[in-house]
């Protein structure tokens, strides 16, 4: 059975007066375990389908199921503990708290859902991403390949069922974005998650089982 | 969690933190300081109340009680009651060589029932004691008086027509009351030989007061009920102790509850800039929230770990207000020596303390409620984009997030000023000036907007900040502005006074009042000062009555406990017996404005009742309005008059001006005293005829109008120092808002910054551009402030002061120019350090 199903999601955007459609009709499942690529160009709608994927936003019309859950009918509340719970996101930006170290930003996601062995389960994570040395770093101390790696542990922490990553290495270079992918992709695959990831990268998007591809916000039949 | 995660934030942000905390320990510590010495006011003042009254209650009129009230009055009193009568009057008293207007005090024995009087010889005395003076004309005078007078004790000086003699000298006098704010020295007298010195004749201004002492066991308040039930005279006043207590301090308790209005627009300024620095807070937090709000944490939790952070920072900013508060009240108390009826030493304690945290906290939650608000309204999808913009969605929710912070802003005013007319106007005043300086502002960016082609590449980089960040131009002008206006118009008002003062209608003050004058005396005295070379400038006669009816209704007194100014203006107007005159013509500083004067003099046979002009504040103050029939009791007869004419008065010429102004030949006949005041004489011959007039009439006492002027300067001046102290303490707070913004418009324009000098711009333009911007705002504020203060200050003089207005240039041109330089200085020292940064392009998250 599908982990995720999307059924005719259109999304549009107002601006002024104009109305600008992102995505058009978009209907696509995943099955649980799979590991999806949406490719496309900049401007096909990646990044707005990833935050509907993740709740983050709403479509215009139609549905998105996830795990058995249709989030349309979950209010922000329920929404927001279904996501910390069930969905890891990664950032392109990596979007670490400055002001907390390595380790304490591994911990966040597992100190908001209350979960016992916090720090342990934590470290793990990080020692898993290679950086049990650099656990009380503040992210400013740490190299961009890092924070992904301190970014990606923190996804995966609470051990959700499903992934999402917005151009995980889309601010690295191409040796530390591969040497992080590595690491991603081993990460998902010990844990049996399902992987969703959005980007332009035709190499990374080959290590994937499935590709979407995106264009001008409609699904491309290959 | 949210505490651990709070405090990590806010560790991490030390910048918004000691801004923000800056903000509101300013804005803090005036209104904390002012509540600390409003609670040491109080507590003093009601521990030593009693001592001051001397007696649990006193019963007191312009005459000795008839038999009648004195049976009441006993029969009100419970068993085990002890009562005695001392009597006060002012009057002169004559050494040797000089004449001196002295508050005397005629006391028997067992007085005080309360306290004690230190004498330098005899040492502590205490009403237990024998009392010396009442076995032989002996009397004990302030230290003072010996200077004044040029005597030594042993010696003898004459009071009415008796001498005595200086049994010793007072060194200190628990019932002392008002201090400094005492019309003249006191001498205490035996109260049986003081009634032999022939003073407490028929119309002197005699205070009897009886001072009563009741069981321990007693209630007070019940037996002040009961007295004041038995007794209906609304001439005759009745007080326990602790209300005593309140009525000496009433002209502190004025003068604070207007500095609590100074403060609370410090407070609101802090308010706005604190809210301000949240908001730019916030700003930069948008990724981190979406962050959070993305890995779980829900919306609600979210908004409480920056409720937290606010709880954090305004617990921090009471206690830094707090500790200033306390570095501050020694010089409040220096201040206020003048101004209080007992010394004071003035602590901040634990309910200003309690008050601190209150408003620390709760202040910084709501006035920074909508922008925690808007952490609801956060998309966070923003995290899938580049650049994050802010969300300035304006919902009926997030307008309607203001109104808790107004309100309690509007609450807190009618706390100030006792009074919800004051309260509501001053919150009205505040909030049109902000509307005022908003739209004045946002006239002048439209204005600015058609230059910013033109002038200095300085000049447009300046013109293109102010314009493009509207709401900081805005917050900075509103914040200085307001202080501009407020630090205008105190030292406006005390000037105008201080002027009209010392001129008040081009012919100078009158020299000498003189009162107590017997029907008898007056032609004598009239000689007397005319051989001198000297016209009497009025003379008015002065006839001691009691409102009875209004309009055929018995005049109550009001008993109730009163709880605004109003209120208390009121009952105290109620509570106190009139003085009646009568006249044909106005005074010069009389203006009718509601009525005629009267249509000539009154005809007994006409069968109408006479005619009365009453002074319009005391008209209001008593409820009553043009046709009201009032009736008098003159010595036991009733006497009717219709108001006819409502008049204002100009209170400050010294003249003998009344409230009540009857018709002539309708109560001329009354048994009556007269007042005389005579023109500005040269200093020696105004004490020669001053000694000569108290020779001849012992009875007659002077007021040297020109002392008297002094002192009121002196207090007037007091007061201002210490509404300008406030005053500049709301300026302090509006630079502290400036450099909050300054600092943040540096921070943020840190990239437009650097790539102006990557592309070659010099640091001083860069520099230049920003003193440009904010000493424009600084200027522009300061100077409609001035206009403002000015325009409130003419408001004030023509309308409250009726038509003093005495503005001075000077102020305005001073403030202008000290608060141009402050913003400059502020602007410079906000943004040195970033603007000097080398030309790095940040590249933040």
């Amino acid at each position: 059975m599908a982990i995720v199903e999307v059924r005719q999601v259109s999304k549009e955007f107002q601006q002024g007066e104009t109305v600008i459609p992102v995505l058009r009709n978009l209907s696509f499942g995943v099955e649980s375990g799979e590991t999806v690529a949406i490719v496309g160009q900049s401007g096909s709608g990646k990044s707005t389908l990833l935050s509907l994927l993740a709740g983050l936003d709403q479509p215009s019309q139609g549905t998105i199921t996830v795990d058995g859950q249709s989030l349309g009918q979950l209010n922000q509340n329920e929404l927001t503990r279904f996501r910390g719970r069930s969905i890891g996101i990664i950032f392109q930006q990596f979007h670490l708290m400055r002001s907390l170290t390595a380790l304490e930003n591994v911990l966040l996601p597992l100190d908001i859902l209350g979960m016992s062995n916090a720090e342990e389960r934590a470290m793990d994570a990080l020692q898993l991403m290679g950086l049990g040395a650099r656990a009380k770093h503040l992210p400013q101390q740490l190299s961009g390949g890092e924070c992904q790696r301190v970014a990606i542990a923190r996804a995966f922490v609470v051990e959700p069922r499903i992934l999402l990553a917005d151009e995980p290495s889309g601010n690295l270079d191409t040796a530390t974005g591969e040497k992080v992918m590595n690491l991603l992709f081993d990460a998902v695959a010990q844990r049996g998650m399902t992987l969703i990831l959005v980007t332009h990268d035709m190499q990374l998007a080959s290590r994937c089982k499935n590709r979407l591809p995106l264009v001008q916000g409609q699904l491309q039949t290959p | 969690m949210l505490l651990r995660y709070a405090f990590r934030e806010l560790r991490n942000s030390p910048r918004f933190c000691l801004l923000f905390c800056l903000n509101m320990t300013l804005g803090l510590t005036g209104f904390i300081a002012l509540d600390a010495m409003k609670r040491s006011f109080e507590d003093k003042l009601q521990s030593s109340a009693k001592n001051m009254l001397a007696a649990d209650l006193s019963v007191s009129a312009r005459r000795a009680l008839r038999p009648d009230e004195m049976e009441k009055l006993n029969a009100a009193l419970p068993d085990g009651t002890r009562q005695l009568e001392i009597l006060t009057l002012y009057s002169m008293v004559t050494s040797a060589k000089r004449s001196v207007l002295v508050e005397l005090k005629g006391i028997d024995q067992g007085f005080p029932y309360y306290g004690q009087i230190t004498l330098e010889k005899k040492g502590l005395y205490e009403g237990k004691q024998p009392l010396d003076l009442v076995t032989a004309p002996k009397v004990w005078v302030a230290p003072e008086l010996l200077v004044q007078l040029d005597v030594k004790p042993g010696e003898s000086v004459r009071i009415g027509s008796l001498d005595f003699v200086i049994d010793d000298v007072i060194q200190d006098d628990s019932s002392a009351a008002m201090i400094g704010a005492s019309m003249a020295p006191r001498i205490y007298v035996g109260k049986n030989t003081l009634t032999q010195s022939g003073l407490i004749q028929f119309g002197a201004t005699t205070t009897h007061t009886r001072l009563i002492q009741l069981p321990a066991s007693e209630s007070i308040d019940q037996v002040e009920q009961r007295v004041n039930q038995a007794i209906d005279d609304a001439g005759v006043r009745v007080s326990a102790y602790h209300k005593s207590g309140q009525d000496n301090g009433r002209m502190l308790a004025y003068l604070s509850d207007y500095l609590g209005l100074v403060s609370l627009v410090a407070l609101a300024l802090a308010a706005m800039g604190a809210s301000y620095l949240f908001r730019m807070y916030l700003d930069r937090k948008q990724t981190a929230i979406a962050t959070l709000v993305s890995i779980g944490l829900t919306y609600f939790k979210a908004m409480m770990l920056y409720v937290v952070q606010l709880t954090l920072l305004g617990a921090v900013s009471a206690v830094l207000a707090s500790l200033v508060g306390m570095l501050l009240v020694p010089l409040a108390s220096g201040l206020l020596k003048t101004l209080t009826p007992v010394p004071l030493s003035i602590e901040v304690g634990w309910p200003s303390f309690a008050l601190a945290f209150g408003l620390g906290i709760a202040g910084s939650i709501l006035v920074c409620l909508p922008q925690l608000l808007r952490i609801r309204k956060l998309n966070p999808s923003v995290l899938f984009q580049e650049f994050s913009g802010g969300d300035r969605l304006w919902t009926a929710a997030l307008w309607a997030s203001y109104v808790p912070s107004f309100a309690a802003f509007y609450a807190l005013s009618l706390w100030q000023a006792h009074s919800f007319k004051v309260g509501t106007l001053f919150c009205a005043t505040l909030l049109g000036l902000a509307l005022i300086f908003a739209f004045i502002a946002w006239s002048g960016l439209k204005f600015l907007a058609l230059r910013s082609r033109r002038g200095s590449l300085s000049s447009r980089l300046a013109i293109t900040y102010l314009r493009s960040q509207q709401s900081h131009s805005l917050n900075s002008f509103i914040a200085l502005g307001i202080g501009a206006a407020l630090i205008n118009l105190i030292p406006q008002i005390q000037h105008s006074i201080q002027s009209e003062l010392q001129r008040p209608d081009g012919d100078g003050l009158p020299s000498l009042f003189l009162f107590d004058i017997q029907e008898d005396q007056v032609e004598t005295i009239e000689s007397l000062v005319r051989a001198e070379s000297v016209t009497p400038k009025a003379v008015a006669p002065m006839i001691m009555a009691r409102l009875s009816e209004v309009n055929g209704r018995p005049w109550q007194r009001a008993n109730d406990q009163a709880v605004t100014r109003e209120e208390e203006q009121e009952q105290r107007s109620r509570n106190r017996g009139v003085n009646l005159s009568y006249r044909s013509t106005l005074a010069d500083a009389e203006t009718i404005t509601e009525g005629v004067l009267f249509q000539g003099p009154y005809q007994d046979a006409s069968g109408k009742p006479g005619e009365l002009s009453i002074e319009q504040r005391y008209a209001e103050r008593l409820g009553v309005k043009l046709g009201d029939t009032l009736t008098f009791d003159v010595q036991g007869l009733p006497v009717s008059a219709i108001v006819t004419s409502v008049r204002t008065v100009k209170w400050n010429t010294f003249q003998p001006n009344f409230f009540l102004v009857l018709q002539p030949g309708l109560v001329d006949d009354a048994p009556k005293t007269f007042l005389m005041t005579l023109p500005s004489i040269e200093f020696d011959k105004k004490l020669q005829l001053q000694k000569k007039i108290v020779d001849t009439f012992p009875n007659i006492s002077i007021i040297d109008v020109s002392k008297l002027v002094a002192k009121i300067s002196e207090l007037i001046e007091q007061m201002s120092l210490v509404l300008i102290v406030m005053g500049w303490l709301t300026v302090l707070t509006g630079h502290a808002v400036i450099f909050s913004i300054a600092q943040n418009q540096a921070l943020a324009r840190r990239w437009d910054s650097n790539l102006l000098k990557i592309l070659g711009a010099d640091f001083k333009v860069i520099l230049q551009a920003t003193m440009k911007e904010f000493g424009w705002l600084g200027a522009g504020a300061a100077v409609l402030g001035s206009i403002l203060g000015l325009l409130a200050s003419f408001i004030t003089g023509k309308v409250i002061f009726k038509g003093l207005w005495q503005p001075s240039l000077l102020i305005p041109v001073t403030v202008t120019l000290a608060l141009v330089a402050v913003c400059l200085l502020t602007s410079y020292i906000a943004t040195r350090r970033i603007l000097g940064e080398k030309p790095v392009l940040y590249v933040e998250d």
